[in-house]
């Protein structure tokens, strides 16, 4: 880790990409570690005084809504909840994908039959319908709507390491651990794991974009967040009704989501180029 | 020298890396019209280094800072990039190592052919494909018409390096350079690749490159040695062989099987004891093959010998290693551990009677893991000793292997196939087996690295009292270390006996084909 760490500086002039992308990634961690201090007004309260004021309104830097809330604070106490669900979900979809891909990988036979037809099942159930439902009968809230998330995206991260699995257990390291009697447990612990790394870091960043992008969309069909908290789907739905008297209602929350989906991407794809130099 | 005109000269070249600084000091070399020239030398040498910079084929950012190179009698280290480059196939062809990866994929092989002599000779299609189809011929591709339509996966690998080879000369160079070409082919194709080449290069100069210090005494007319980027010694091939005169020269000889076999053949008259492992009856059939891996083998092999099974790839030798070491499940009764006394051993017991050597020295260690941890791995598995002591047991193992036990926090890459392979071994020695298979675990590396490894081998059989099984292809090996050879092909075993028997009269003609295969440009031994 001390090494990793120690290795950095050269890693990031070796790949501008990944520099950018880490750089952009650290700007969003800031603005989220601040999110609260930032907020220069109540993301709730309105002043319907200054409703519709465009972008660049003195004291409303993205200017505000129909009720007058600036449009700056809501987009900051939106993205935890962004960010947080997409986090959740990802992890969701990591334990349970990475674990089922390697079980495939190892065990072969009739595990790798089973586990093979609910990636298949899973892809091929329609994923808003299952949200539909999930939210009707878990209700709105963070918690449902990340595990629901999760539970429909792990395939990605089974496929992924399946076959990264596969690769690996048949270098001979391993086959000279199942020599020496070291048990499975410890070879998928000690020998598979860790080689995953780099393929799983680089899936992750990619999916975390895409649950992004994901929990907005559910959020604008009303089936995610809460009524009232402001995640960006929420505000591109609230945008709709206004889209030809406050267009900037719609393009800020959208461009929040493109600058954090791209700078993921750019980090991921830093990330793999890192891992085909190092192989 | 030559009493003909030189062909090639080269004269005091040097070639320089920014970084590394110079790789190749002060060469110079000659090669006269129709003859065969060798480059010997261990990996790293720069033996490929000189035969890229001929044609400059130096990759960037290295450089040539002196020298001068003449190929009929015209300057080539003076011309840049846009003047060679309609120069390179018709002044020389090149023959590479890998006859898997030099040939594109998707392209028929005609193409390549037709486009070469098109663009480098200047001939019109039609005559070109003439040409391509005379030059498959020429290398003995069987129905050449129809050969040129055909992609590279339809050909074996000795077929592929015939095709590079008529690529190679289908503009007819006036310099052919062979880089290792014959490394990664087995033996019997090795042999007539060789037999090929040494009939074409009658109207060519040939300039081999090759680690195999005695096949280019028996295949050169003249051979160079280098060693770290100069050459130290060259003259007369046969010369050169039986009175080496530098240091360098003489080791390498050295290290060939075979030249030491006399001095230190085993004492003979051993007892061989109990029986270690037997295989009765073993039958593999892999899912989708066409026929079993192995076929009703029987074999045993009992403590303080060595065994050594030998066949070309694909006739079973790893499967019953797969076998032995239970990575493969096989049929009950059909493996048996007698000196164990027990009707099936844990994987454990097992594991401790019995450990492998692999062949590859680059996949069998985790590259993420530092040594001291690869080599621990079977003592913490097996709980041999407190963990307090691991440190003192790897810095053991490691110097009994013949490595620096202050390098155990590196990780494998910090070392080479050879260290690598010593890794290996201390890692199965943690156990204490009684038995060591060795699957392949010399062919990766050069000959000098082999014999040290094998020195250590038979080192440790001493004193641990060990069987080995060695799993090989070369002959020459199996007659310098075992005691027993059981010859394979096809999955059956179709020889077997004591090593002295089965090389000096082999009865079953596929031992006599490769045997034949190796002594063909392998001098200086009586087999």
């Amino acid at each position: 880790m001390i090494g990793a760490l120690s290795r950095l500086p050269a890693t990031l002039r070796a790949s501008p990409q990944l520099a950018l992308g880490a750089a952009a990634l650290l700007g969003w961690v800031l603005l989220l570690a601040l999110s609260g201090l930032l907020q220069t007004h109540d993301p709730q309260l309105g002043d319907l005084s200054e409703r519709f004021s465009p972008a660049g309104t003195a004291g409303h830097l993205l200017g505000t809504d129909n009720l007058g809330r600036d449009l700056w604070s809501r987009v900051l106490s939106g993205l935890p909840w962004s960010v947080g669900v997409a986090t959740v979900s990802c992890l969701v979809a990591l334990l349970l994908g990475g674990t089922l891909g390697m079980c495939a990988a190892q065990y072969q036979g009739y595990a790798r039959t089973i586990i093979n037809q609910l990636v298949d099942a899973t892809l091929s159930f329609p994923g808003l319908v299952a949200a539909i439902i999930i939210v009707t009968v878990a209700g709105r809230g963070f918690w449902p709507l990340a595990i629901t998330l999760g539970l429909l995206s792990w395939p990605v991260f089974a496929r992924v390491v399946y076959a990264e699995s596969l690769r690996l257990l048949a270098q001979d390291y391993v086959t000279a651990a199942r020599v020496m009697a070291v048990s499975t447990p410890r070879i998928l612990l000690g020998h598979l794991l860790p080689g995953l790394g780099p393929v799983l870091a680089v899936v992750f960043t990619f999916h975390f974009a895409d649950m992004l992008v994901a929990e907005s969309a559910l959020s604008f069909l009303g089936l995610g967040a809460p009524l009232g908290v402001p995640t960006w789907g929420a505000l591109l739905q609230e945008s709709r009704d206004f889209l030809i008297v406050a267009p900037w209602l719609m393009i800020t929350p959208a461009a929040a989501i493109a600058l954090l989906v791209v700078s993921i991407h750019l980090l991921g794809d830093g990330l793999s180029a890192l891992g085909r130099a190092r192989r | 020298m030559s009493a003909s005109p030189s062909l090639l000269r080269i004269r005091e070249l040097c070639v320089k890396f920014p970084r590394s600084g110079r790789v190749l000091h002060d060469i110079s070399l000659d090669a006269a019209e129709g003859e065969i020239v060798g480059l010997v030398g261990e990996s790293g040498a720069g033996k490929s280094m000189v035969a890229l910079s001929i044609l400059g084929l130096v990759p960037a950012p290295g450089q040539i800072s002196a020298g001068k190179v003449f190929l009929q009698d015209r300057e080539l280290t003076s011309l840049d990039e846009e003047e060679l480059r309609p120069l390179r196939g018709r002044l020389a062809g090149f023959v590479f190592q890998d006859p898997l990866t030099s040939l594109n994929p998707v392209r028929r092989i005609g193409s390549v052919l037709v486009e070469s002599a098109m663009r480098h000779s200047g001939l019109p299609r039609k005559k070109a494909l003439a040409r391509a189809v005379e030059a498959l011929r020429s290398v003995e591709i069987p129905n050449a018409e129809t050969a040129v339509r055909a992609y590279p996966h339809q050909f074996s690998g000795g077929q592929r390096q015939r095709i590079m080879i008529a690529l190679a000369l289908i503009n007819r160079p006036p310099l052919l350079i062979a880089d290792e070409p014959t490394t990664a082919l087995d033996a019997v194709v090795q042999s007539r690749i060789l037999d090929l080449l040494k009939r074409r290069a009658r109207r060519h100069t040939l300039l081999m490159v090759t680690h195999d210090l005695a096949m280019a005494a028996q295949f050169c007319d003249r051979v160079y040695v280098m060693h770290g980027g100069q050459v130290v010694e060259h003259g007369p091939a046969r010369q050169l062989f039986r009175r080496p005169r530098h240091e360098y020269t003489r080791s390498l000889l050295e290290a060939l099987p075979g030249r030491r076999v006399n001095g230190q053949a085993r004492p003979a008259g051993r007892k061989s004891g109990e029986s270690l492992a037997a295989l009765r009856d073993l039958s593999v059939h892999y899912r989708g093959a066409r026929r079993p891996a192995v076929d009703r083998i029987d074999l045993s092999i009992h403590s303080n010998e060595t065994v050594c099974l030998v066949g070309e790839s694909g006739s079973g030798k790893t499967t019953i290693a797969r076998a032995l070491t239970g990575v493969i499940r096989v049929a009950p009764g059909q493996l048996s551990f007698p000196a164990l006394n027990q009707e099936s051993p844990s994987a454990m017991v097992r594991a401790r009677h019995l450990q492998m050597v692999f062949q590859d020295p680059y996949s069998s260690l985790n590259p993420r893991w530092p040594i001291k941890r690869i080599v621990a791995e079977p003592i913490r598995t097996h709980k041999l000793c407190a963990r307090a002591e691991e440190a003192d047991r790897v810095a053991g193992l490691l110097e009994r292997v013949g490595l620096d036990p202050g390098r155990m926090d590196r990780r494998p890459s910090a070392f080479s196939g050879g260290q690598r392979q010593r890794i290996a071994l201390a890692r199965a020695l943690a156990m204490n087996p009684r038995l060591l298979l060795a699957d392949e675990a010399l062919s990766a590396l050069d000959k000098r690295t082999q014999a040290r490894i094998l020195a250590l081998l038979r080192e440790i059989r001493e004193e641990r009292k060990l069987a080995l099984l060695l799993i090989t292809h070369d002959l020459a090996m199996a007659a310098e270390i075992g005691d027993r050879i059981i010859v394979l092909r096809y999955g059956k075993i179709v020889e077997q006996g004591p090593v002295s028997t089965v090389l000096e009269r082999p009865r079953h003609p596929y031992t006599r084909e490769l045997l034949a295969a190796q002594a063909r440009w392998r001098p200086g031994r009586s087999m």
